[in-house]
């Protein structure tokens, strides 16, 4: 897959999860306003807060873009319509996303402004909540692929998908997930409310639009990446192999962005609280479930 | 259709011709109209206009927004907010005014249309249009106020004192003047709320002189000195506002400073820029932060003479004479050797000093040298202004807290927070005494105001809490100095900085003998010698206590123990720097108008204060006039709840005249008064709700906040229950919300006197005016109690109640709050009582020939305001809100 194609196709992925965002959160579904909404944050200015941390102001919102499209080109669309096929690809997903944390954390604390260091903060302590939890369930996908290939960790799910073969698993990468890219109720650096928008307050213009795109981008690698790793990625009747990772990529995204409307915010601790205190023990359960039927199956 | 001269351009175009690819952004820009709402979405209901439908996108913060909203008429102190607001939102931006033509300090809006849903509906299209043909102007105009302007100013790098308009020498030492750009004031807007440096730089009145032409510089290393924002070059650190000296002569070196105090006024005080709790009557130095005190007005702050003599003579007291401490918890110490009772280590042997009958170096390290410059040259005074009303509960909170450090406990009972492993550990904060009080109050008061009134909060001492605090601080210090010397000694050296060293030597010299005050200027960097050795103090405990004990630093790495000890401390024990972020008059998640400063400890509430003051509109000065229209009058008190003071001043009146109220009357009050409790709970409700990020629900409670204020009658009403059961249901049922709201907030065990209304019935004190009208009784009235008083308590509460008040405006079977016909010439003094939304108002009203002579109103809105600080301190900046949004102020009451 040359990269221009890997770039429309991210870029559209992003578009579609525009307009499920907007659906979900306000109730309508208008297919332009993405469009229009970024053409109107283009058109305003690029402010500079007063005394920024210019550098990292600045590189945050590409950074977190990067963070995403890298992620992404790791994650096959269909057999052979990958940007990188990479033998380590399903580690290397984690260490894109890594960078999402640098990013918030910079955008935090690069503006020079209140809501937006909380919301870095605690970025910080979200990250020490899902880290374990998007590593650990990947860990026994591979175990079952007997490869960190992307695309051998679909072929794997041949027989059985995945979500079958290891629940417990899908469960935990879905929260992380979801909490990897700040959507509610794991929203806490930019709380919307509370923090007023926290780490994008700041950020207007061009390097608004960036962020928004950035966002839109980590939605689209993590909804990917959960259909790859757990929902049998292409493999599907019927349809062409990229319609179904498409497709379930959109279906992805739009119940993570739907549920988090319906509950409150969680709270730091209580996320760490959970995350470590049952999160963690349940990803070695699953491990240990995965490990002990592929013994039994052999 | 309103057009300024020959352009079209709207007030807040871009610069620059309106060329095709900027008419493209300037549709997109039209059809995107996100808008930020002055005062807030609430009122702009409570006015029956329903944005959303209008077509605007709501947002949160100025920087993402197109158009100002006002929904007016707007205080003054609103519209100053709202004019910064204004300035942070990118170009082009609009003024949408709603019911107001004009607001001061903000530019001619761009479309005013009267507060209905229709004219605000053609107004949007109205905006569209102007929009698309003037968004770029090539003639544009820059917006300036003076809350956001920065200048260009020319000051002496010696003595900073010396500012200047223009380029020239200083007419102390002849050096060049040095430029510089400062920011005018602070903005009081509580969006982009900036850092500490910004915040103090700008913070308020009475310092401005002092801190608003401050140089940057390290609060680690204070010979860093620049105009420009930045880091430090040795450190990194980000730089902060150094303060400076008013006026005077700034004494060459420390030694003449300390020990030839210029004799002041007396009732001149200083107080530190960080610390407005540390109150001397000389110039000197903050024994917390070691900057320099600054005067303050003189009569502002009284000190009353109990309360002085912080530092040694306590520290003397309670010095820890024990001679083991545990490597982690430092606040532990022991007579014996055994283990710690928090973490199990086995204790460590610390050294005795070696002038054991001198108490200072062994407690008052983190207090400085200054401890024993203070027994000399000046006295601390501990004073907690108190600017609202009782602080009974948070008395009693710090007593706990304190308590818990002297022990050792770990884990703050009152947060139920998970703290990192430190933070876990040293439980008895250093700079964390100074902060005791409350005086987050007494800052603000001084800090705040945009409008450059200096408002000084009167003192109330506090002296067993600085008795505690003192005895914190000397056991903290007293252990953990001796635990560790060669590692703290370590930290200046490593960094080259041996200026800083230098300077603290002085004041080590000054804790021995209080008389040697030679500066051993060797090795010393950059010129400045007197502004280091000021600044210096900026950390002054960190190693006084190594000189204490080795007299010298050796090597080894900068531990953060040491980089951060000084600074003040949370009582999770986590050291980080401290900042001052306004959260309001205009921040989404809070009622508007109601303006708080939260001094964050990372994301903890170290000290929250209410700032007010946004709201007022010095409406006690119009309550003198006709007895007619007092009730109008009355009625403006509170735009949240305007009904219930109508009715309030209806019935006062009335008690004048000796009228009895006939029932369908008063069933028709009833049936008012019981909407607009329904209303504004749900009002509440819809806030509270987006605050905790539940939008779905905040849709739903937004849409029949505004579906109950437009229905036309009791029937109306009466049919939006299924609707309201649904809503309240949805809120029970949410899932995690329960769990979110428990335990936060927790009112204090409080007297039937100090609260009211939901409030109090949320602790489990059934009070409730309505409760002793007999219609009330006959519509099958009972008050809803919870028992808990947590911010799920108060949640319950209003959800009961805005379905029993639906039920009570059905069974009244109208809603009309009518004016008896007053008898003429009416005197005499007559008393009412009704239970607002809020919870009671009583007003006593004198009357003359039918002229309002005398009014008082009860103080229950400034008592509950005061709860402000109980909710918000020592937890999380979330649960703050959280706290504080549970309590349904209205700052409108608080200010008038």
């Amino acid at each position: 897959m040359s990269v221009l194609a890997f770039v429309l196709a991210l870029l559209l992925g992003a578009y579609l999860v525009a307009i499920i965002e907007g659906w979900t959160a306000t109730g309508r579904f208008r297919p332009l306003a993405p469009l229009i909404a970024g053409v109107a944050m283009l058109g305003r200015e690029s402010l500079v807060p007063r005394r920024p941390d210019r550098h990292l102001f600045e590189t945050a919102p590409i950074l977190l873009l990067v963070a995403g499209v890298l992620a992404g080109a790791v994650l096959p669309l269909a057999p052979g319509l990958v940007a990188i096929d990479m033998a380590t690809g399903a580690l290397f997903v984690n260490a894109a996303w890594a960078y999402v944390m640098v990013a918030l954390l910079m955008a935090g604390w690069g503006p020079n402004g209140a809501y937006a260091l909380v919301g870095g903060w605690r970025f910080l302590g979200q990250l020490v909540a899902y880290a374990m939890l998007i590593v650990m369930p990947i860990a026994a996908v591979g175990m079952r692929a007997e490869s960190l290939s992307t695309s051998a960790v679909v072929e794997s799910q041949e027989a059985l998908w995945n979500v079958a073969s290891q629940p417990l698993g899908f469960v935990l990468f879905w929260l992380a997930a979801m909490a990897v890219a700040f959507i509610s109720p794991f929203d806490l650096p930019t709380a919307p409310g509370e923090l007023a928008e926290g780490v994008a307050a700041e950020y207007t213009g061009v390097r608004l639009t960036i962020f928004r795109l950035a966002r839109l981008v980590l939605v689209v690698t993590l909804s990917t990446a959960v259909a790859v790793f757990y929902l049998g990625g292409w493999l599907g009747p019927g349809l062409p192999p990229w319609a179904w990772t498409s497709a379930k990529m959109l279906g992805v995204a739009a119940a993570m962005l739907a549920g988090g409307h319906f509950v409150p915010r969680l709270r730091y601790d209580h996320l760490l609280v959970w995350t470590w205190k049952l999160g963690i023990p349940l990803a070695l359960v699953n491990i240990t479930w995965v490990g002990l039927t592929l013994w039994l199956v052999d | 259709m309103e057009r300024r001269g020959p352009s079209t351009a709207i007030s807040g175009a871009r610069d620059g011709p309106l060329t095709g690819p900027r008419r493209l952004l300037a549709r997109a820009v039209a059809r995107d109209l996100a808008a930020f709402v002055v005062p807030d979405a609430r009122l702009a209901r409570i006015e029956g206009l329903d944005v959303d439908a209008a077509g605007l996108v709501l947002v949160e913060t100025p920087r993402h927004a197109t158009v100002l909203l006002v929904i007016g008429p707007i205080p003054d102190g609103l519209a100053a907010a709202a004019a910064v607001v204004y300035a942070q939102m990118p170009r082009p931006r609009t003024i949408l005014a709603v019911g107001v033509s004009s607001l001061p300090g903000l530019p001619e809006p761009d479309v005013v249309t009267s507060p209905d849903q229709n004219s605000l509906r053609a107004g949007v299209t109205r905006l569209r249009r102007k929009l698309v043909a003037g968004a770029y102007s090539s003639d544009a105009v820059t917006f300036e106020i003076a809350a956001v302007r920065t200048r260009i100013e020319f000051v002496c790098r010696m003595h900073p004192e010396v500012v200047r308009d223009r380029p020239g020498s200083c007419p102390i030492c002849g050096m060049d003047l040095v430029p510089r750009d400062t920011a005018a004031s602070l903005p009081m807007h509580g969006q982009g709320a900036r850092a500490m440096g910004e915040m103090v730089e700008g913070t308020g009145a009475p310092r401005r002189v002092t801190s608003a032409f401050a140089p940057l510089t390290c609060p680690m290393h204070p010979e860093v000195e620049q105009s420009g924002p930045g880091v430090c070059p040795r450190c990194g650190m980000r730089l902060v506002p150094q303060p400076t000296e008013p006026s005077g002569s700034h004494g060459a070196t420390h030694v003449e400073a300390m020990d030839e105090a210029p004799a002041v006024p007396t009732n001149t005080v200083y107080d530190c820029p960080m610390h407005p709790n540390m109150v001397t009557e000389r110039p000197g130095n903050c024994p917390i932060c070691g900057m320099r005190l600054g005067p303050r007005e003189p009569g502002a702050d009284s000190a009353p003479p109990n309360a002085q003599e912080h530092g040694h003579e306590y520290d003397a007291e309670t010095s820890p004479r024990s001679a083991y401490t545990c490597p982690m918890h430092p606040q532990i110490v022991a007579s014996e050797p055994g283990r710690c009772p928090i973490c199990g280590m086995n204790l460590v042997p610390v050294a005795q000093p070696h002038d054991a009958p001198e108490p200072a170096p062994f407690g008052s390290t983190g207090h400085a040298g200054h401890g024993s410059e203070e027994g000399r040259a000046s006295r601390i005074v501990w004073a907690t202004p108190d600017p609202v009303a009782t602080r009974d509960g948070r008395n009693i909170e710090s007593g706990a807290q304190h308590q818990e450090g002297v022990t050792g406990a770990t884990v703050d009972a009152a947060t139920d927070q998970i703290r990192m492993s430190l933070g876990a550990t040293q439980h008895a904060p250093v700079g964390h005494p100074a902060m005791g009080g409350g005086e987050s109050a007494g800052r603000a008061g001084l800090a705040m105001d945009d409008a450059g009134q200096p408002e000084h909060s009167p003192a109330a001492p506090e002296p067993s809490l600085a008795v505690a605090d003192g005895q914190r601080g000397a056991i903290d210090h007293g252990a953990m100095d001796l635990g560790e010397p060669t590692l703290r000694a370590a930290t200046m050296s490593d960094y080259g900085s041996n200026a800083a060293a230098i300077g603290h030597a002085a004041h080590l010299d000054h804790l021995g003998s209080s008389t040697s005050m030679d500066h051993p200027a060797t090795g010393h960097g950059p010129v400045d010698q007197a502004q280091m050795d000021h600044a210096a103090m900026g950390h002054a405990g960190m190693d006084h206590s190594v000189m204490n004990q080795d007299g010298h630093a050796t090597g080894g790495f900068m531990s953060m123990v040491a980089m951060t000890k000084d600074l003040p401390r949370s009582p999770d024990g986590l050291p980080m720097e401290w900042i001052e972020a306004p959260f309001g008059p205009l921040f989404p998640g809070l009622p508007a108008g109601l303006a708080l400063t939260f001094t964050l400890d990372g994301d903890g509430v170290e000290r929250a204060a209410l700032t007010g003051g946004t709201t007022a509109r010095g409406l006690d000065a119009t309550w003198a006039g006709p007895a007619a229209t007092f009730s109008e009058r009355l009625a403006r008190l509170d735009p949240l709840a305007p009904v219930a003071y109508r009715l309030l001043a209806l019935r006062a009146l009335e008690a004048t005249a000796g009228l009895a109220v006939e029932e369908p009357t008063e069933r028709g009050r009833i049936g008012a008064l019981e909407r607009e409790r329904a209303a504004s709970h749900l009002g509440w409700l819809a806030d509270f709700v987006s605050l905790l990020g539940a939008t779905w629900l905040a849709r739903r409670a937004a849409a029949l906040h505004l579906a109950v204020l437009r229905a036309s009658d009791a029937a109306a009403v009466g049919r939006l229950r299924p609707q309201a059961n649904a809503l309240v249901r949805g809120v029970e049922r949410t899932p995690l919300l329960r769990r979110r709201l428990t335990g936060i907030g927790v009112l204090p065990e409080m007297q039937p006197e100090t609260t009211w209304g939901p409030l109090a019935r949320s602790v489990g004190i059934a009070v409730d005016a309505r409760a002793a009208e007999p219609l009330y009784g006959m519509l099958g009235f009972a008050p809803a109690v919870e028992e808990i008083g947590d911010a799920l308590s108060r949640l319950r509460v209003r959800l009961t109640e805005i379905a029993r008040s639906l039920d009570l405006v059905a069974a009244a079977g109208s809603i009309s709050a009518m004016a008896l016909p007053l008898p003429e010439d009416l005197s005499g003094i007559g008393t009412a009582a009704v239970e607002t939304p809020r919870g009671l108002a009583t007003l006593s009203v004198g009357l003359a020939g039918s002229q309002v002579t005398d009014v008082r109103l009860n103080d229950r809105p400034q008592r509950h305001a005061a709860l402000v600080s109980v909710v918000a301190e020592g937890v999380e900046v979330g649960d703050a809100l959280i706290g504080v949004a549970s309590l349904d102020l209205s700052p409108w009451e608080v200010d008038r």
